[in-house]
């Protein structure tokens, strides 16, 4: 349709990325790294306090890794999910980017690679402090179950033998043939009854674990919530989580990368055939995945909107990121031909629209517990409130909406490069101020409770760069490294020519 | 060096496909649309335009006995004091989104083909509101009392509570009626031009005349015009997701369990939008169908509205399972009863069911290609759709009122001979205005529709 | 004293040139911002994509007022908000703080009022800008000009145009390409 539209000249293969030039930082990204992460886990499983007592350092560790793991997680899953975006919407105008968000979420096997000690109880058990307050609860009950079941059971073989004595006398005076027409009757009537009851005792024979279910049903309501139906299974969910998401980024990479080679539109119609059906297991997987990794922090806490929120919160920083990693590609001389102002421009807007919709997710969410001021949902929002967490909230409220929001509403602001970047920098700070505020405040009074209370621990923030560090730069590394060999945009794709020209 | 694209390779499957359909010429389009108002109407709107106004002599009767008699002529009591009358408000409110919808936020996201539908759709929305702000209205009980609700100094120096949802709900209905308003008209000027410009000297020609501002179609008048139109739709955007917000506020800031849900505001936008989109085809096959509209809302159009259905009705189911879900992992036990007795035990559990299967299971009908391209089964799904979208909000309002925190308190509700007639009345009154929209104005934006034809790109040489 | 149509005084309004199709009008449009037009227009059924370019124009600046308007919104809301519930009748209920900290209920107002000014402003001042409504215009006299809401489009000239000419003008509208030119007069 567009054939009116200059074609430019481009390189049959696309434009490739020369490693050699960006060696000495990819070494020093590599090395930072390497040194924050190995020093992070070893922090995390050598200096834990496994089980009761003061919290050691490992175990303030364990919410710093909680956090970069999640804040990068979101920013990768959200590279996803522009690409699934892009392609099930049919849309052209990405096409030259598109690769771009393929590899921010060709991340995501690493980030799941880095979720490997979240399986381990020496971090399980910081961040999650339902789960020894569970095993504690049940080591409580079990000394119980034992003596219980033997006096449950004894009772029960009485109840039994009682009502099989009756239903046999009623049996027998009614065969022996002497009592009368009316004694017969009163006789039936009581041998069904009698009938019916041994039916019911023999259906209710107790259990060692309806015995245990009934002591903890009267303990404590940790137990009696079906939490740990839920939450043991934890675990195998996280496997599942990985598996879908590795595949969908797997095969939608695949067949990008494969286009690159032979063109043509069939990998490109299959991509939008199974984007459409990834939009389903991508929106389950990442509402688990945040409940049980961020609303789980705080065993209360729940909240109908939480996926939709973080979800909010990784479509925006990973369309900043996006914008910020074009830039650097185009100040390095790459993509210039491909990539215009035009898609500055869409990007921004994108970048704008998102801003808008966290606002919108955010102030609700917050907006209705405020308002119906319920104890058992006002605990999250009192101790971001409380002390100095206060001012990260309104820093929130103005750097992660108000802020953006003014300035994207100027076209020049979207149409500049290197302004839109730095707004894009400035979102990627907020978001993980963001990430930080919801796990970070969780911190302090899980990992006191039961000790000299705390609500703050300052001390940690350095663990907490430490980790971000070691993330963040292991995975700017494995991204730089993935680069090797493949075209910075879809050289090949049917599309390629529509981008290019795209005018909004 | 070569470019990708001269490589001679087939890319049917990528090919955009033309909107408008048979290379039909911006005189062909002139003609049918404008043909629609100025020829004699078929026998079919009579069937539409004449029960509709009879309908709405119902409702007016209705609103007359009720004022007349009282609010006890509906069959609310306590417990349950929101009935019918606020099902039908959110859900006439909900059906007018998908109008604002398809105006703004496609003209943003440059989905081009939504001038084919977006005026019938915007019209849709002005009279699903005209409805939809007849039920609080009334509800009121004192009708003539209803100024008290606008902040305007009174003898009593009582100013009016600013932290209630239900002003809220005052202020963004009529933002919203207000703003859909200047849209539709901002919308019209243009091709109220092309009716000016069309008519012999008369009446008509006046009255089309002063509407249409003596509209010249000029660039230095386009520049501007574009731009307004383009704030507006800017603007009408987060409006919508204000207004239904707005709306899933009156519930969702109470301490009811049932109601106070953080996911409600999203929750109620998506739903909006859903059976707003349903009602638009509901409306718009017919019309297609009779009017001989086929060339310009194709096969591609309903396609693309049945995939927003489908897409929107699953984010609903989302939302009804994470409800579930959430009720079941907070573990409040006054939550787990409220969702065991909507879904389970309660005395409405077959419209809990019955929202289940219209609203999240019908529409999956969509993901199949062969059911998106059957009017058939596309009419069936969007009726489903329209039924669904009412029982939620009857879900959510009576099955919640109808068992409080105290079995004290629990009773059971039915509505009144008034309140089926209002409801009754209100769809033909939405119908009658509807036909007399048809009939005196462009159902399609014809300048819109001119701006989409390949012709129009100035950069467009004809393939000879 | 009926006054018969030759005996009413007319001037020249200008030209209008008739185009079939939106290229060949763009192409048109160059060329007369080429040939230093400045008082002329393109009438066309629908908005020609990149026409502001052709003709010289910049961006709308519309934009700009919506912005104030919006400000206007928000700023009446709040006042309205603070004023009556905080100032005048503070509302101590719903165990809400009657002072700046009720602000989060405040906002559902603020933004529809920011919304509600926002289309007001956009509305009047788009017409005050593009100048409507004007029932009567000398175009309307003219026999071609209608097409332009049908299938036409049309390029008008005003005669107050400095470079106007009653020959020149009439021959470089030919010359760009207009299937009919006709001149235009307006009453006094």
């Amino acid at each position: 349709m567009n054939e009116h539209n200059s074609k430019i000249e481009l390189p049959e293969g696309g434009e490739l990325f020369d490693s050699s030039k960006v060696g000495p930082v990819k070494a020093l990204l590599g090395l930072i790294g390497a040194v924050c992460l190995t020093a992070t886990l070893i922090l995390l499983f050598t200096f834990s306090r496994n089980g009761a007592g003061e919290p050691k350092l490992g175990d303030w560790a364990s919410y710093s890794y909680l956090f970069a793991v999640t804040f990068f997680f979101t920013l990768a899953v959200g590279g996803l999910f522009w690409t699934i975006l892009h392609h099930a919407t049919n849309s052209g105008w990405g096409i030259v980017v598109r690769r771009q968000m393929e590899n921010i979420a060709g991340l995501i096997p690493w980030v799941f690679v880095l979720m490997i000690p979240f399986f381990f109880s020496q971090v399980r058990d910081d961040l999650w402090e339902h789960e020894p307050l569970h095993r504690a609860l049940v080591a409580k009950t079990e000394p119980k179950v034992a003596p219980t079941f033997e006096k449950d059971h004894e009772h029960w073989e009485h109840e039994l033998a009682a009502w099989i004595g009756r239903a046999d006398s009623a049996r027998k005076l009614v065969a022996a043939g002497k009592a009368s027409a009316g004694e017969v009757a009163q006789m039936t009537v009581r041998l069904k009854e009698a009938e019916a009851a041994v039916d019911e005792l023999k259906a209710a024979e107790p259990t060692e674990a309806s015995v245990r279910r009934k002591l903890q049903d009267k303990d404590n309501h940790l137990l009696t919530h079906k939490w740990d139906m839920y939450f043991h299974a934890s675990k195998p969910r996280l496997i599942a989580y990985a598996i879908a998401f590795i595949l969908m980024v797997g095969l939608l990479r695949n067949w990008s990368l494969t286009t690159d080679k032979v063109g043509g539109e069939k990998l490109f119609l299959r991509s939008r055939y199974w984007s459409c059906f990834f939009l389903l297991p991508f929106g389950v997987g990442f509402t688990f995945l945040v409940i049980d990794f961020l609303m789980a922090l705080n065993y209360e806490w729940f909240s109908t909107m939480w996926g939709v929120y973080l979800f909010a919160g990784a479509a925006l920083n990973s369309m900043a990121l996006l914008i910020i990693v074009v830039t650097l590609f185009r100040e390095n001389g790459y993509l210039r031909r491909v990539v215009s102002l035009e898609h500055y421009h869409l990007m921004g807007k994108l970048l704008f629209a998102f801003c808008v919709f966290w606002a919108y997710i955010a102030f609700s969410q917050f907006f209705l517990i405020w308002y119906a001021n319920i104890a058992e949902e006002t605990r999250f929002y009192l101790l971001r409130n409380a002390e100095w967490w206060n001012v990260a909230s309104i820093v929130l409220v103005v750097g992660h909406f108000f802020i953006p929001f003014v300035i994207l509403l100027w076209r020049p602001v979207k149409k500049n490069p290197l302004l839109i970047s730095i707004v894009g920098v400035w979102c990627l700070l907020m978001h993980a101020l963001d990430i930080y505020w919801i796990v970070i405040p969780e911190r302090a009074p899980s990992l006191t409770a039961g000790t000299t209370p705390r609500l703050w621990s300052g001390e940690a923030v350095i663990l907490d760069l430490i980790a971000f560090l070691g993330v963040g730069c292991t995975l700017a590394y494995i991204f730089l490294e993935k680069l090797k060999g493949v075209s910075l945009y879809p050289c090949r794709d049917p599309r390629l020519n529509e981008s290019i020209n795209v005018v909004n | 060096m070569s470019t990708p694209t001269t490589v001679e390779q087939d890319l049917r499957g990528v090919a955009r496909e033309p909107l408008v359909l048979s290379g039909r010429d911006y005189k062909w389009i002139t003609n049918r649309i404008c043909g629609v108002v100025e020829n004699k109407q078929p026998f079919v709107w009579w069937l539409v335009a004449v029960p509709g106004a009879l309908l709405s002599l119902v409702l007016l009767f209705t609103l007359v006995y009720l004022v007349s008699t009282g609010v006890g002529v509906w069959g609310l009591n306590q417990p349950i004091a929101w009935g019918w009358d606020i099902t039908n408000f959110v859900f006439w409110i909900g059906i007018g989104h998908a109008g604002t919808l398809i105006s703004a936020i496609l003209f943003l996201t440059r989905q081009k083909w939504r001038t084919s539908v977006n005026r019938a759709a915007e019209a849709m929305t002005l009279f699903a509101v005209v409805c939809a702000g007849i039920y609080p209205g009334f509800h009121v009980g004192r009708f003539w009392m209803v100024w008290f609700l606008a902040p305007v100094p009174n003898s009593n120096a009582i100013w009016q509570n600013f932290k209630s949802p239900l002003l809220w709900d005052v202020f963004a209905v009529s933002t919203y009626f207000t703003v859909s308003v200047i849209f539709w008209f901002i919308g019209l000027i243009p091709d109220l031009a092309t009716l000016r410009d069309r008519c012999k000297p008369g009446l008509k020609k006046a009255l089309y005349g002063i509407f249409s501002l003596g509209w010249r179609g000029g660039n230095r008048q386009w520049r501007h015009y574009e731009m307004g139109y383009l704030l507006l739709a800017a603007l009408s955007t987060p409006l919508v997701l204000s207004v239904h917000s707005v709306v899933s506020f009156d519930f969702a800031t109470s301490v009811v369990p049932g109601w106070h849900t953080t996911i409600f505001p999203p929750y109620f936008v998506a739903g909006a939008i859903f059976g707003g989109f349903a009602m638009v085809l509901t409306l718009m096959i017919p019309c297609r169908a009779i009017y001989g509209l086929h060339d310009m809302l194709t096969p591609k159009h309903i396609d693309n509205m049945t995939k927003i259905i489908v897409l929107t009705g699953t984010i609903v189911g989302y939302a009804y399972l994470m409800e579930l879900f959430i009720a079941f992992y907070g573990g409040n036990p006054f939550e787990v009863d409220a969702f065991h007795m909507r879904a389970v035990s309660g005395p409405y559990v077959w419209s809990y069911w019955a929202m289940m299967f219209c609203n999240v299971i019908a529409p999956q009908a969509f993901w199949i290609p062969w059911c998106r391209k059957n009017l058939v089964v596309v009419m069936c799904v969007c009726m489903c759709v329209n039924t669904g979208m009412w029982y939620e909000r009857f879900v959510i309002i009576a099955t919640t009122l109808a068992r409080d925190f105290l079995p004290g308190q629990w009773g059971y509700y039915e509505p009144t001979w008034v309140e089926i007639a209002m409801f009754v009345g209100s769809h033909g009154l939405f119908l009658f205005l509807f036909a007399l929209f048809i009939r005196f104005l462009p159902m399609i934006a014809i300048s819109e529709v001119k701006g989409v034809l390949p012709q129009s790109d100035p950069h467009h040489h004809p393939a000879h | 004293m009926s006054v018969t149509t030759e005996d009413k005084v007319k001037r020249t309004w200008g030209y209008v040139a008739e185009f079939d199709t939106a290229a060949s009008v763009y192409e048109a449009a160059k060329a007369m911002k080429e040939g230093g037009y400045r008082r002329w227009d393109v009438h066309s059924p629908f908005p020609i994509h990149g026409m502001d370019g052709a003709m010289g124009l910049g961006p709308s600046f519309l934009s700009r007022i919506v912005f104030c308007g919006g400000l206007a919104g928000s700023l009446t809301a709040l006042l309205l908000q603070f004023g009556t519930q905080v100032g005048l009748y503070p509302t101590i209920v719903q165990g809400k703080p009657d002072n700046l900290f009720t602000i989060p209920a405040f906002f559902p107002v603020t933004f529809e009022l920011t919304i509600l000014f926002s289309a007001f402003t956009i509305l009047f001042s788009l017409l005050v800008i593009i100048r409507l409504p004007r029932l009567h215009h000398p175009l309307f006299e003219s026999k071609l000009f209608t097409g332009f809401s049908d299938d036409k489009f049309i390029l008008s000239v005003e005669a107050r145009d400095p470079k106007f000419a009653r020959e020149g003008t009439r021959e470089f509208l030919q010359s760009i390409g207009a299937k009919q030119v006709e001149l235009v007069e307006e009453e006094l």
